[in-house]
């Protein structure tokens, strides 16, 4: 009596260790493990930091003038020097950092909605709906993104951020389309697909409930990539003079504005491409540590 | 072979074609209405506005436009600038050449810092040669190419005087901005030739060649590297677009006079035709250089004939 309670305590506690190690786990174990992606997490984790802490950490008003303080290098007083408006430049970069992170995810989003709408329903009913859907997608796919995005702006006539994020989503849907629709193809054969079929879930909701599961780590993975070079394509198109306007603390129109001065005052243009540089980096490494420890679960799958 | 080329281009008929009535429709339901964007230009009234609005045509229906439009692109009609009133064809042709010289010497300086930097970190996986050829391709691809741009300007131009600061024509002018092209792009490369040498030199395969005597070098260059270039070219030929997004960029900072420094221009101008021609032929482009690649991997892979043969 004694003896087998003893050894069911046993047996759950061993239950109850082996237990935990859920997928999830796994990953983040596996995730942790790479060094590169605790770097790339750590950068993120300063990235949104500075964000949200922007009021606390910038000394200055980030469009303040000080016409008095042109083109100082950096001190005490200005970490980063300042700009030919004498504006402070580590106020500025800190208070980017809420512009870039804010661009990045809210781009990725929309393309990743739409995509998901697109690749789900084309790739769960198939036929001449997927194909016409797919091929439509196929010619987006077909514009190189810069210039797309670039001539979506142009046609549109309105130069702003919020342009330069929605442009940057048009150019993206396709590829998420795709990558979803890839992933559904392979999870509709599956038995359990079947089953819920056969006892008349909805459309929707298996959809919903039972595919879009399968399809969320290889989604996730492109994301964090995705950010990165949306941030990047951002500062990009607001250096070319399509994006932020000024007076805004963006990184790239920074280096627009600033780019005429950098020989008498280099830092106006270093500290920018720097956050930027940053940024990207991190999202970077993540992307690429979650994709690594995602990877044996989907060879098992 | 040929029967596989033959099936390709034909696939591409369609989309070139979806091509052209996308770039239609993105200018036809733009907010924008040439006529009274003329009219601001040359400060005609609203009755010389609307004169113009018919005469060229955009109160006609839908249908009526797209057709006109496939017409006047038929017969080689990319229409006029609004700002120099010269045709849009002549206005990209003389741009064509700065901008494929950048493109080109880009590219080759990508493939050869790739290809050299993910064989060697291949060769001696887990050595310090590989982690830092792996971390200077994860700077490279991270890396904005503007500012990369201008960080090369203020060392090699404005410090050290090594090379021109700006403009265009000989080789010394093509140095940086295509340094500049090639390292951004050498990133991804060199990830790829390294996961793919990785994965092939594994193979049993290799260890066959190995066994049978033959030199390293051989078995690299000759066996695992035919394998290993198959997803680099998939890489390359993806990465044909980024490629053309960076020239755009490094062109205007540069200030070099090819189809980047139109393209800017005319989206700041709100010079349409020019805006459009130039998506339009770049997409061309693109899907033209696809095609290639996708045949350059008939070529080298020969199941990929084969399966579409069947």
């Amino acid at each position: 009596m004694t003896s087998t309670s003893t050894s069911q305590t046993i047996n759950n506690s061993q239950a109850s260790t082996r237990k935990p190690t859920s997928w999830r786990q796994i990953v983040l174990r596996q995730f942790l493990r790479n060094r590169g992606a605790t770097i790339g997490a750590v950068l993120v984790l300063l990235v949104v930091l500075v964000a949200i802490l922007a009021p606390m950490l910038a000394p200055y008003n980030p469009i303040e003038m000080h016409p008095k303080d042109r083109l100082r290098p950096p001190s005490a007083q200005y970490w980063m020097g300042t700009d030919h408006y004498g504006r402070d430049i580590f106020s500025r970069i800190v208070y980017g950092s809420r512009i870039s992170l804010q661009v990045g995810i809210l781009a990725n989003l929309f393309s990743v909605i739409l995509g998901m709408v697109i690749g789900l329903t084309a790739g769960y009913y198939g036929g001449a709906f997927d194909g016409i859907i797919m091929r439509f997608m196929d010619m987006i796919f077909a514009f190189p993104a810069t210039l797309l995005a670039i001539s979506i702006i142009g046609l549109i006539g309105k130069r702003s951020l919020t342009w330069v994020m929605i442009a940057i989503a048009i150019v993206w849907i396709p590829m998420y389309a795709r990558l979803i629709r890839g992933s559904v193809l392979s999870a509709r054969e599956l038995p359990y697909i079947e089953a819920a079929r056969l006892i008349g879930v909805r459309d929707a909701r298996i959809m919903w409930r039972h595919i879009l599961p399968n399809v969320v780590a290889p989604v996730l993975v492109v994301v964090t990539l995705c950010i990165g070079v949306a941030i990047r394509n951002t500062a990009a198109l607001s250096f070319l003079g399509m994006g932020a306007q000024p007076p805004t603390p963006e990184w790239g129109l920074m280096l627009y504005e600033t780019k005429q001065f950098m020989r008498m005052a280099p830092w106006v243009t270093i500290f920018p491409g720097m956050a930027i540089l940053i940024t990207v980096i991190g999202f970077n490494l993540i992307g690429d540590g979650l994709r690594t420890a995602l990877d044996p679960r989907m060879k098992v799958d | 072979m040929t029967r596989y080329i033959g099936q390709r281009l034909l696939s591409v008929i369609p989309t070139a074609l979806g091509v052209a009535v996308i770039v239609f429709c993105l200018m036809y339901f733009s907010p924008y209405d040439p006529a009274e964007n003329m009219g601001n230009m040359y400060h005609l009234n609203a009755e010389q506005i609307q004169n113009l609005r018919l005469e060229m045509g955009l109160d006609r229906p839908f249908l009526v436009q797209l057709g006109n439009w496939f017409a006047h692109l038929a017969v080689g009609d990319l229409g006029s600038s609004y700002v120099q009133r010269l045709p849009v064809l002549d206005m990209i042709g003389a741009r064509l050449g700065t901008t494929l010289e950048l493109a080109l010497a880009g590219m080759l300086i990508a493939i050869i810092i790739g290809l050299v930097t993910g064989v060697m970190a291949a060769l001696k996986e887990n050595s310090i040669w590989d982690t830092g050829a792996m971390i200077l391709a994860l700077f490279g691809s991270a890396m904005p190419d503007f500012w990369l741009a201008l960080m090369m300007i203020y060392l090699f131009a404005l410090n050290l005087h090594w090379l021109p600061i700006l403009g265009q024509g000989d080789l010394k002018h093509l140095i940086m901005p295509a340094i500049v092209v090639g390292l951004t792009e050498a990133g991804v490369i060199a990830r790829t030739v390294r996961s793919s040498l990785l994965e092939v030199i594994h193979e049993d395969y290799i260890r066959t060649a190995r066994a049978k005597g033959l030199r390293e070098r051989t078995i690299i260059a000759r066996h695992a590297m035919r394998n290993a270039l198959i997803p680099t070219i998939t890489i390359i030929g993806i990465n044909l677009g980024a490629v053309l997004g960076g020239v755009v960029v490094v062109e205007i900072v540069f200030a070099r006079e090819g189809i980047g420094r139109l393209v800017v221009d005319s989206v700041l101008t709100a010079d349409m035709p020019v805006v459009q021609g130039v998506v339009l032929l770049g997409s061309l482009v693109f899907i033209f250089v696809n095609l290639f690649v996708d045949v350059l991997y008939a070529v080298m892979d020969p199941r990929i004939r084969i399966s579409s043969g069947n």
